[in-house]
């Protein structure tokens, strides 16, 4: 009886978020996928994806997508992680500094973000200003990946930084003496203690940045040109100007199963790197 | 967990009951909402077109209705898509389109044919506004691309459209001119009217382009973008809307803006009635297009308007682009060739 | 252990933190091989004084010398210095062996020296069949001896325990302690514990230092604290006494007696040794109490007071028996054995006690 009835009430407490999840997510999904295979004379067929998949430009776009985004990821990750670090080792109103710090560009609209950007990176711009004043050439850094690249990192960081933050606090200090007191030197220490204890906020972190990044298109839209083609900007392309529907959802397709495949082995490679350093 | 010691709030379960209150509240308003009938949802811009929506058509609308419209701010593939949506029971009612997106939404059948004898102002509206929507829509302003400068570092602006593009494949202005895209939403029809310039050729004006491209800072996409990259002098030339443009350089000493021979291209805010869509919605349309409000609307944004009987006053007539300077794209004759100009331009101009 | 056990020198050691003075000059010397419990309540610097001397600490002033060697600006991780921390502190992610072979790995050992070590070290704390388990899948008393291992893997010149029972139950501590002790003098490595269970240090040291507030009040073996202990504090923290506030009054005859605050009428024996004049503390501890029944008289060569019987209570081997005399309370225990306490008076009749002149101490309050 008792088990039974446990299932039961389990199933109902579960059914809003089962419910909620087909309606707005596995039906749309399907839809898509009916709308990707949609073919010209009126039939369904591959012949979108076979013109996704078939065309240098379109594969150079994919690849173009996925190498950016493991770049902000990258970055992120390197520059993510010390302040994840300071952040775990310092405490009271430093460490809600630190945090604020890192959480303010969420709290800022994604235009108003990358028009800062703009602002510093522009040839009239912060950095331009500081050159031509000390007589030096200016760079043109506007509209191309070194833009798009900065920005997302600039925006990704919080993601990074609280996953590995909070899993940095996890880590018991004493841990980490006693691998001083055992001989370990502090860069050992973290070598073999911290990081490979820290690695599930890792993984967290790089698989949140890995798939926000790739889908990211309003930064990609508005710091890139028409070289830095990326598979979202695609996508509303062919919805907003070609009003290709079909097209667009088979690129939208091409995407999502990029993100799930990647990071599928960006969770196998974590999984094997804890075994390994273990 | 820095997450939950840090960020979320110790006072989060008193906040609980105020918060269920307002949620009370907001769903007694959507009943409330729901009861009044004869609501009807239009569309308009951002800024100050959303600013001169509400003072012209809604307070007209409000005066032969007695109630206001829901005033939306989206654009064009977003209507269009909307309304694709859910056709018997379209959740936009008034349609403010691009060009081409009112031509399709019209051969889709999403839109009622206009109709004089519902919204008589209608009967002041040119054909030219009308013709090529074959009735489903009008023009509700236009405007046309012109050209931007910097008066400190641009002497002598080049005259028309050929020597600015000549100049700017010469390197004559460094690399600092921005030109609309062909992705940007209006970037098609500015590659048409270049095509008028070229014989027709869409070749050639894809050669100029791509000869422009090492001379662009930017081919231009998102409109805010653009005119940031020229306040802030990141470009000395930039092809834009006039009427912003204008207002601009009034306000700008060291900026000019003026109309490159021979002219420029017509673009305009579409505006239609959606099928299934209330009756009120004609009444809208109808205090869109009467004199009053077309001439108020144009006051504000410095874009001509459609009504035939609107008589502008001087000061704003100087800054309008007049109806003989500009062309009104043919749309028929190029709208099937966008997806293809559009990959072209992703794969030629890198 | 291949390396010879090194004494310890602390010399003068002070550290601050912030407001806070929580090492005052502290000096200490421990011998080679010896067993040195720090023993004091929490907030007393013997957890401080432990990590300066694993060099997890920099001391404000001061020296710590290790065999002779000062361990000034030497970094802990070349001190060899074995560390058993309160909650062990093994590596999650490590099975048993990888984490006692951490420090041999450190060293750059090769890997067949590394696994005999291992093993060695695994054995000497009867845990060898565990190599291959996680720390989570051990218990506390395991974790503890897993901990231990690894601290001695590495031959350490010093060994040091941070409170290393105090997650364990209270009769798997027992067995550790003897265990810890047992393996400590077989290994013959000199030791410092923190603790702050007197059992605890009283169980497994040759010494104890006795700290409060930063300074050590008394160093000395388990029963000389206990019978002789230097000052106040040391008598009051080390055990259970009748502690009795008053003023040192001379009695008709001469001799001098103590006037309690709680009963300015009563007059109670003090030593000979007791200041002649003054505020002083008088302290017996109950187990030296004898317990007469009937106003029977002091017996020759002790010192008492009569009183009366009030309540009892048992605390298991002992059982303590309360007596009231005029507004002062006083106690004195038994061990729980049938016969001893169907002797006690009952509750409310005459009591005579009485204890040696020897074990009642005073102090100056």
């Amino acid at each position: 009886m008792m088990p039974n009835r446990f299932r039961l009430s389990t199933l109902a407490f579960l059914a809003p978020a089962v419910i909620g999840l087909l309606v707005f997510f596995i039906g749309p999904l399907l839809l898509n996928v009916e709308v990707s295979l949609r073919e010209q004379g009126g039939g369904h067929g591959l012949a979108q994806y076979l013109r996704a998949l078939g065309d240098a430009y379109y594969v150079k776009v994919w690849l173009q997508t996925i190498v950016l985004a493991a770049c902000v990821t990258f970055f992120t990750l390197l520059f993510g992680y010390p302040f994840a670090f300071a952040i775990a080792r310092s405490r009271g109103p430093v460490k809600g500094f630190l945090i604020f710090l890192i959480v303010t560009p969420l709290l800022i609209n994604v235009v108003v973000r990358t028009f800062g950007w703009m602002v510093v990176l522009g040839r009239s711009g912060l950095i331009n200003g500081t050159l031509r004043a000390f007589d030096l050439p200016t760079i043109n850094m506007l509209g191309g990946w070194f833009a798009i690249g900065i920005t997302l990192v600039h925006v990704m960081l919080p993601f990074m930084v609280l996953s590995i933050a909070s899993a940095l606090e996890g880590i018991d200090q004493a841990l980490e003496q006693a691998a001083l007191t055992l001989g370990a030197k502090p860069a050992a220490a973290f070598r073999y203690i911290i990081w490979p204890l820290s690695l599930d906020g890792v993984i967290t972190g790089t698989l949140l940045v890995f798939s926000l990044s790739i889908g990211s298109f309003v930064t990609v839209m508005l710091m890139g040109n028409n070289r830095t083609m990326v598979l979202p900007v695609m996508v509303y392309q062919q919805l907003n100007l070609s009003s290709d529907w079909p097209f667009a959802a088979a690129l939208g397709m091409v995407l999502l199963v990029t993100v799930l495949v990647i990071s599928g082995i960006q969770l196998a490679i974590g999984r094997r790197l804890r075994r390994g350093q273990a | 967990m820095i997450l939950q010691s840090e960020i979320r709030p110790a006072r989060k379960r008193a906040r609980f009951l105020p918060a269920l209150a307002i949620a009370l509240g907001a769903l007694g308003l959507f009943a409330a909402h729901d009861a009044a009938a004869q609501k009807i949802t239009v569309v308009a811009s951002g800024g100050i077109w959303l600013e001169s929506a509400k003072q012209n058509f809604a307070a007209c609308y409000k005066e032969r209705t007695g109630s206001d419209p829901d005033i939306l701010v989206l654009n064009s593939g977003e209507v269009i898509n909307r309304i694709r949506a859910n056709k018997e029971n379209p959740s936009i009612h008034v349609a403010l389109l691009s060009e081409i997106d009112a031509i399709r939404a019209g051969r889709e059948g999403l839109l009622d044919k206009l109709d004089a004898s519902k919204a008589p102002n209608l009967k002041d509206v040119p054909e030219v506004f009308r013709k090529q929507w074959d009735d489903y829509a009008t023009i509700q302003n236009f405007g046309a691309m012109i050209v931007m400068y910097n008066k400190d570092k641009i002497k002598e602006p080049p005259k028309d459209w050929k020597t600015l593009i000549d100049n700017t494949i010469a390197g004559k202005y460094g690399n600092r001119v921005s030109f609309p895209a062909v992705t940007m939403a209006w970037g098609p029809q500015f590659t048409w009217f270049l095509t008028t310039l070229y014989n027709g050729s869409e070749d050639e004006v894809f050669a100029k382009y791509k000869a422009m491209a090492p001379n662009i800072a930017k081919y231009w996409v998102n409109p805010v973008d653009a005119i940031n990259m020229f306040a802030t002098k990141e470009v000395d030339i930039l092809v834009y809307w006039d009427g912003r443009a204008y207002d601009f350089a009034k306000q700008n000493a060291w900026a000019g803006a003026y109309i490159p021979d021979p002219g420029a291209f017509q673009s305009a805010a579409m505006l239609a009635k959606v099928k299934n869509a209330p009756e009120a919605s004609w009444q809208y349309i109808d205090c869109v297009l009467s004199p009053k409000a077309q001439l108020g609307h144009a006051s504000m944004i410095k874009y001509p308007v459609v009504n035939s009987k609107v008589v502008y006053p001087d000061d704003l007539k100087a800054v309008l682009t007049p109806l003989e300077k500009v062309r009104q794209p043919e749309f028929l004759k190029f709208m099937d060739k966008i997806p293809a100009w559009i990959e072209r331009w992703n794969k030629e101009i890198q | 252990m291949a390396e010879a056990a090194s004494g310890l020198e602390a010399i003068q050691v002070s550290k601050r933190f912030g407001a806070t003075q929580a090492l005052g000059g502290v000096s200490l010397s421990i011998q080679a091989g010896e067993f040195m419990a720090l023993l004091g309540p929490s907030g007393c610097g013997k957890t401080t004084l432990l990590r300066c001397i694993a060099g997890l600490i920099d001391p404000d002033g001061g020296d710590i010398r290790l065999g002779g060697r000062a361990l000034k600006g030497v970094q802990p991780w070349h001190r060899d210095i074995g560390v058993v921390f309160q909650n062990y502190a093994l590596f999650p992610h490590m099975n048993v062996a990888e984490n006692v072979a951490f420090g041999l790995k450190m060293r750059r050992m090769k890997p067949a020296e590394i696994k005999a070590k291992v093993e060695r070290a695994l054995a000497l704390v009867r845990m060898e069949s565990f190599a291959a388990r996680f720390p989570s899948q051990l218990s506390g008393g395991q974790q503890q001896r897993v901990a231990l291992a690894r601290a001695i893997a590495i031959e350490p010149v010093l060994l040091l325990l941070d409170e290393p029972m105090a997650a364990l139950d209270a009769k798997l501590r027992g067995a550790m302690q003897l265990e810890v002790r047992e393996l400590q003098s077989r290994l013959g490595i000199t030791t410092v514990l923190v603790t702050h269970d007197q059992d605890e240090a009283m169980t497994m040291s040759d010494r104890i230092a006795i700290m409060s507030e930063g300074r050590i009040e008394q160093v000395a073996a388990p029963a000389e604290l206990y019978l002789k202990p230097a000052n106040r504090f040391v008598a009051d923290f080390i055990g259970r006494s009748n502690q009795i506030v008053g003023n040192i009054v001379a009695a008709a005859d001469g001799s001098l007696a103590l006037q309690p605050d709680a009963d300015a009428a009563l007059r109670l024996p003090v030593p000979s040794t007791a200041p002649r004049q003054g505020r002083v503390l008088l302290m017996v501890r109950p187990e030296a109490i004898e317990i007469l029944p009937g106003a029977v008289g002091v017996p020759a060569g002790m010192v008492g007071v009569q009183a009366i019987a009030a309540d009892r209570i048992m605390t298991g081997d002992r059982i303590s028996l309360y007596c009231q005399l005029g507004g002062l309370s006083l106690y004195g225990t038994l061990p729980s054995q049938a016969e001893k306490l169907a002797a006690l008076p009952e509750k409310g009749a005459p009591v005579t006690l009485a204890w040696r002149e020897s074990d009642a101490m005073v102090f100056a309050a």
